[in-house]
């Protein structure tokens, strides 16, 4: 009956399987059991089809199976249960032991591991702030913004407005949007009174009645049903409502808007996540605009929203609309392309978008903070493997002793990696408090309003468990690994593990040291070359004088009508210097316009910035004439027929020379009636100066006189005393337009204010560099204390013969300085090539010279060198007799 | 063990090991009970249940020699004990007397 089963073996793999499946003493008589069934199925039934069996029959094996009563071998498995919880609680008192006795140890790897889980966890809550904007907003994946991006003679540029008249076409001419949006910035501020109490207010909107179907805000008066029907109907944000009625319930009051009675409508509550942060919002009615005008292609002004049916391919649909609106959508200078932008990448992926009304945030930025917290992290993890592995030869008699009576190598590293557990634990704990605490600050320097709710946030415990389980993990499986492999018989006889290792270069050690200063010396050379562009902003001659000049708009129509009176009642002061109404001052609003050349028959195009200027906007602001002269008021033309230009102006108009331009036609369609054009000479070519922020190349500029675009007041006072100065313009204001605070401010204010996101990242950078190299050096601290520690008796001998401090002081910190020298060679085409992009985004940058690389590099090195020779001083100061005397 | 309760297919595999007289082993036991009941037995249903029945101690086990067949692994040989005996018996006069309670032979049931 039994059967030769030679020549019909069974697929091997499937027997691997048996084996990992079963406990050692059942796998061999299953196994020689399935062989034999195996060789009587192949007779019976064919390989193939035994081939079957045998697979079906060992998966069935996966069932558990009762333990088997006697072993084939006593293993030392069945005696190591025995004593389970004692084992684990002696692991636990090791731990413990081993803290409390190299207490700079743990310290330092505490320390490090904290401020690195620290730094990443307020990262973290910052970005995940940043990336649940518009979150709240029910089926926002459908909703989509149309933004142009406009080529011109300037280059490309994005614009977050669109006409009026596009969710008109969409709308009406395309199935797949559901309904549409028009939002409309209320620029500048406006006056609101209720009663005595009077404010200005920004941040205001005319918004279609769709405004809260797309956006949901919570009202807490009123309903946001039919609340934008009216066109005198205004609904308020919570805190403004408070500001001008306290407590009490507004809806059906009056508010004063610039003279203009309006009804509350609904107070809704703020939602810090919303890309738009308003205060008010009127009806799109109540802008006057016509029904013509809204349906406008050539004033792109609105921000136009649309909602999409559910399924719409969004690429299609942006493709037939461009197609559609081609035609429409041409201009002399310049081709307008409508994009579809999602309404989650608003707030985000807009930072380059002019005329956005929108809160931003930069993704660039974002994505490097992420990067810096897990630098950061990353670095403290390595501290820990270096420490630990530097250390693990103290723990060698500990593993020789744990293996002789009978630890696994599998038990040493659960053993080791939970020590490492631990303390990221006692790190996650502190660094939790210390984020708690440190939060409120985050808070004010980003203008957010971050939670950290530890107990609220069901989602956080784990998340935090997790993560310092992960970063125990993957701190202590190194050192773990190694300590575990130590074997017994060697380390046990007293010859140290380390003797082996000495003449060999501890690879993984020093490369990770290499890891840790490369990525400091990038945040440091990054640090420096954004700290030097921020300065470098923030002082680079503008070309005119910003500073002691007073600026506030006109209110109020006796001003507007009187403003020739009103400019020289001001400068009846002897506080006062010069004065100047106009609309187009430096930081402030533009008006763009087209101006046409006709240069030797030819009619030569070219958008410039116009600024609107009086005959004092010059000496005010300090601007140097390079050609031809300023306006004048003894000639009569200059009023009406006149033009300065800068001198990128005259350059795109193709004079190479800015005076050959004197003299030249311009042609100007004027703003108030379109069809008038105003021929006019160039009688004068000014100094290029930067009106806008150094992020804009320097743009061709216009100055004309036009009173009927006469705004704002700009005051140049002689003093910086404003204690006599303030009163004077405050009375002449008073004079012309008592009904209306005055509002001022000063003009290298706005300038200070343009850099702010720059500010920031400045002071950031500055942060997290001092926090990554500072976490550096707590590694390479440990480390040359390590090796001062390993090497005293070497030191010793040195000593005795004669050696000098300086000398020993030198041979300790060789081997780290080379490290360093190795991670600047890293660093630096990293950083040079970062950093190259970020300078990319300003047209007028710092050059990346080679002292900003050098001098990272000596910081580093000095660094390194401080910390590694505070150990090495010390080891070679000390005493030889006591290093020696033990032996 | 007080509770002398055994599963139908952990009887048949007693009652097998039984009868083969210390030759059973699992690969044995699955084709006799095969051969015998027609019933096609997986072989670690077998080894669940001689596991378990040495667990209850009603059979005892041995490590035996190896043949070609298995490509020499060793077999684990299984014999029944006194009390898996007993307990067999047990079962055995349970049954019987239950028989004796029926007085008449059964009959088909007629439509």
């Amino acid at each position: 009956m039994s059967k030769d089963s030679k020549g019909h073996l069974p697929p091997p793999w499937i027997d691997k399987f048996l084996q990992w499946r079963l406990p050692e003493e059942q796998f061999e008589e299953v196994q020689g059991d399935l062989h034999e069934l195996y060789g009587q199925w192949v007779e019976e039934m064919g390989e193939g089809k035994a081939r079957g069996r045998y697979l079906w029959t060992a998966l069935t094996f996966l069932r558990p199976l009762p333990k088997a009563k006697k072993s084939l071998y006593p293993t030392y498995s069945d005696y190591s249960q025995a004593n389970f919880f004692d084992m684990i609680r002696n692991y636990f008192k090791i731990a413990y032991r081993n803290l409390i006795r190299h207490k700079s140890f743990s310290f330092l790897n505490i320390l490090g591991l904290t401020l690195g889980l620290t730094a990443c966890l307020l990262i973290a809550l910052f970005v995940q702030d940043e990336r649940s904007f518009d979150k709240f907003v029910p089926a926002g994946d459908r909703i989509y913004r149309v933004y142009y991006q406009v080529d011109n003679n300037e280059g490309t540029s994005v614009i977050a407005t669109t006409p009026p008249v596009f969710p008109t076409i969409l709308q009406q001419n395309f199935a797949e949007v559901e309904s549409t949006l028009r939002v409309l910035n209320h620029s500048g501020k406006e006056l609101f009174e209720v009663g005595d109490r009077e404010a200005y207010e920004e941040r205001g909107i005319f918004a279609d009645s769709t405004f809260f179907d797309f956006f949901p805000l919570s009202f807490t008066f009123g309903s946001s049903l039919k609340a934008l029907d009216g066109p005198t109907s205004i609904v308020l944000s919570q805190p403004m409502a408070q500001k001008y009625f306290g407590n009490e319930n507004p809806v059906g009051k009056q508010i004063l808007m610039d003279k203009q009675p309006f009804q509350v409508a609904g107070v809704f509550a703020s939602n810090p996540k919303f890309h738009l942060q308003v205060n008010y919002i009127l009806p799109m009615s109540a802008t006057g605009l016509s029904a013509e005008q809204l349906q406008s292609w050539s004033t792109y002004s609105h921000n136009n929203y649309i909602k999409l049916k559910e399924g719409t391919n969004v690429a299609t649909l942006e493709t037939q609309f461009r197609q559609y609106t081609q035609p429409y959508l041409k201009d002399e200078v310049s081709t307008f392309l409508p994009v579809f932008q999602p309404l989650h990448d608003i707030h985000l992926y807009s930072a380059s978008f002019k005329y956005d009304m929108a809160v931003r945030g930069n993704i660039t930025y974002v994505n490097a903070l992420t990067i810096i917290a897990l630098f950061i992290l990353l670095i403290a993890c390595f501290n820990f493997v270096n420490l630990a592995t530097a250390k693990s030869l103290q723990r060698a008699k500990e593993v020789g002793v744990r293996k002789t009576v009978g630890a696994t190598r599998k038990q040493l590293m659960v053993q080791y990696i939970s020590e490492t557990v631990l303390l990221a634990f006692i790190s996650m704990i502190l660094s939790a408090c210390f984020s708690y605490l440190f939060l409120p600050s985050l808070n004010r320097f980003a203008e957010k309003q971050i939670s950290f709710d530890l107990f609220t946030n069901p989602l956080m415990p784990p998340v935090l468990l997790l993560l310092a389980l992960t970063v125990g993990i993957l701190a202590g499986f190194y050192p773990a690994l190694v300590l575990s492999g130590y074997q017994p018989v060697r380390v046990l006889k007293g010859n140290v593990v380390g003797e082996t290792n000495l003449g060999k270069t501890p690879w993984l050690r020093h490369s990770l040291v290499v890891v840790q200063f490369s990525l400091s010396v990038l945040l440091i050379i990054s640090a420096i070359v954004v700290i030097t562009q921020v300065n470098y902003l923030h002082n680079k001659n503008l070309g005119f004088t910003k500073e002691q000049i007073l600026f506030f708009p006109m209110r109020g129509d006796n001003m507007f009508n009187n403003y020739e009176t009103f400019k020289n009642e001001l400068l009846k002061s002897s506080t006062v210097s010069s004065v100047s109404i106009g609309y187009g001052f430096p930081g402030d609003m533009f008006g763009d316009g087209l101006m046409t050349a006709p240069v030797e028959g030819v009619e030569k195009k070219l958008k410039a910035t116009q600024l609107m200027i009086d005959h004092d906007y010059i000496p005010t602001l300090g601007l140097q004439l390079v050609a031809g002269r300023n306006f004048s008021k003894e000639m009569s033309t200059d009023k009406d027929a006149a033009y300065i230009i800068n001198e990128t102006a005259a350059k795109e108009l193709g004079y190479a020379v800015a005076s050959q331009a004197i003299g030249q036609t311009l042609l100007w369609n004027t703003w108030r009636k379109p069809d008038l054009v105003k021929r006019g000479k160039v009688i004068g070519v000014v100094k290029d100066f930067h009106f806008k922020s150094l992020y804009d190349k320097m743009e061709p500029a216009v100055l004309q006189i036009y009173p009927e675009a006469y705004w704002k007041v700009a005051v140049k006072l002689k003093t910086a005393h404003m204690a006599t100065a303030l009163p004077h313009v405050q009375a002449v204001w008073n004079k012309f337009s008592p009904d209306y605070p005055i509002e001022y401010r000063f003009l290298d204010e706005s300038f200070e204010q343009m850099y702010k996101a720059e500010d920031k990242l400045k002071s950031l950078l500055w942060i997290f560099t001092c926090i990554t190299v500072f976490v550096a050096c707590l590694g390479l601290f440990g480390l040359a204390a390590y090796a001062a520690e390993r090497r005293k008796k070497e030191i010793g001998i040195r000593k005795v013969l004669g050696a000098s401090v300086e000398s020993l002081v030198l041979l300790l910190s060789k081997e780290f300085v080379k490290l360093v020298a190795v991670a600047l060679l890293l660093a630096t085409p990293l950083a040079w090539y970062a950093m190259d992009n970020w300078l990319q985004d300003f047209a007028y940058r710092i050059d990346l010279d080679w002292w900003i690389f050098a001098l990272a590099g000596v910081l580093a090195l000095l660094i390194a060198l401080l910390t590694v020779s505070f150990q090495s001083i010390k080891a070679a100061l000390m005493n030889p007799v006591k290093s020696l005397r033990s032996e | 063990m007080n509770r002398n309760y055994l599963g139908e297919f952990e009887e048949l595999v007693l009652l097998t090991v039984a009868h083969m007289h210390g030759e059973a082993y699992g690969a044995a036991i699955t084709q006799d009970i095969k051969e015998r009941t027609g019933r096609s037995v997986v072989l670690s249903a077998v080894h669940v249940a001689l596991y378990r029945l040495e667990e209850k101690g009603l059979v005892s086990s041995a490590v035996g020699g190896a043949t070609a067949e298995r490509g020499g692994r060793r077999k684990r040989l299984f014999t029944i004990t006194t009390y898996g005996m007993n307990i067999l018996s047990e079962i055995r006069q349970v049954r019987e007397d239950l028989w004796q309670l029926i007085s008449k032979p059964i009959q088909p049931a007629v439509l």
